[in-house]
């Protein structure tokens, strides 16, 4: 018996895979969608089917969030409105890419291998973080600041300059150029870019943090809706796939961001770092099964995705669990002395 | 793989209504049910 048109097993794997990937979602901010493509690879889910499936997924957690930021966030929503047509452009070209290297036969390999190296660069920066002295990750611009490189590169006036909701003033060149280059790594990977776009929207164009933060939710709520248009044009998103994620995603995100309230997120940082370096090794594992025609491979690069994403998760709720035992423990102490 | 048998253009457009619509669910459903069930489980957590 199928539900949604998967089997059981697969159901639940993706149910429970969802919860994890919300989880993370919820806790850091980050990590909704670059796990699940190179997982639906793993797999056995063509390139297309796996990025646009995971372009949907994008699409799902980012309204929900966009949904909960909506009250409290900063949204530059006339910025994110000018990078709509980069954001199009720019998914429509890594979509090209994909077609165009599936056409060839090459598209799982160097998809598979671009991922090996995104999540490496991002599980080395997260595992270095981890590791530095907290005294080294003092940052002295406050929310309001616009950090240096920002005000050189606002300095050039390319026209035509915009006005932004802050007042200041951008070319829309730099505007549609970070709309479009974070587009085509999405439209390519299957990925909301967030960890990409933040960054850009605040170095680049000079945006307020809290700002863009925001902002770039918004975008990937953009980014994740045309790449769900896009690819739904060939037919190719696994609807079954994306609500079986979502459904678990959108739980684990609330348990994820309730933690926050509880646990450090520096005792937890490390364990991602290393959760994101196994996720780059079961990549290649999942290319060298390929390669090499040893089957045993696949196995070990989906025990190792899996498995790493469980422990980090087990990881974050023990530290929950323990955190509201010692914080409601010690508010039951204080009333009964108080009583 | 669910099929949905439409133009190109219509049955992407249903995709992206159908997330959507989805993740309006999921908002509201899970926000009542953490409303009511996460104190009680809170509660649970630390009395075990």
């Amino acid at each position: 018996m199928e539900v949604l048109g998967l089997t059981p097993a697969l159901l639940a794997l993706f149910l429970s895979f969802g919860f994890m990937v919300g989880v993370f979602f919820g806790f850091f901010g980050m990590g909704g969608s670059f796990l699940v493509t190179p997982t639906l690879l793993v797999l056995g889910y063509p390139a297309p089917v796996a990025i646009g499936s995971s372009m949907a997924f994008v699409f799902g957690t980012a309204s929900i969030a966009t949904l909960k930021h909506h009250d409290v966030g900063q949204v530059d929503y006339k910025l994110g409105g000018l990078m709509f047509v980069g954001i199009v452009l720019g998914i429509e070209a890594g979509k090209m890419l994909v077609f165009g290297l599936e056409a060839l036969g090459y598209a799982e390999l160097v998809v598979g291998i671009a991922y090996i190296l995104l999540l490496a660069a991002i599980g080395l920066v997260f595992t270095r973080n981890a590791l530095r002295e907290p005294e080294a990750e003092d940052d002295d611009t406050g929310d309001d600041e616009i950090p240096d490189i920002a005000k050189k590169i606002k300095s050039y006036n390319i026209p035509p300059m915009v006005r932004l909701t802050d007042g200041s003033k951008a070319s829309l060149w730099t505007i549609s150029g970070v709309g479009g280059g974070v587009g085509i790594v999405s439209g390519f990977l299957g990925i909301g870019g967030g960890f990409i776009r933040m960054p850009a929207i605040y170095y680049l164009v000079g945006v307020p943090l809290a700002a863009a933060v925001g902002t770039s939710l918004f975008g990937a709520l953009m980014s994740g809706a045309v790449g769900a248009f896009s690819y739904g044009l060939s037919g190719v998103i696994d609807l079954g796939v994306v609500t079986a994620l979502l459904v678990g995603s959108a739980l684990g995100a609330r348990i994820g961001s309730a933690a926050t309230a509880y646990v450090d997120e520096a005792d937890v940082t490390i364990y991602f770092g290393i959760m994101l370096l196994l996720a780059s090794a079961a990549v290649a594992f999942g290319e060298l099964a390929t390669w090499l025609a040893m089957p045993i491979l696949d196995t070990v690069s989906f025990l190792l995705l899996i498995g790493s994403a469980l422990f980090v998760t087990s990881i974050i709720l023990y530290y929950g669990v323990q955190s509201v035992r010692e914080q409601r423990g010690r508010t039951g102490t204080r009333k009964k002395v108080d009583g | 793989m669910i099929e949905l048998t439409a133009q190109p253009a219509v049955q992407a457009a249903v995709v992206v209504g159908l997330v959507f619509v989805e993740a309006l669910a999921l908002y509201v459903g899970y926000g009542a049910i953490e409303e009511r069930v996460a104190p009680p489980v809170l509660d649970a957590i630390a009395n075990t």
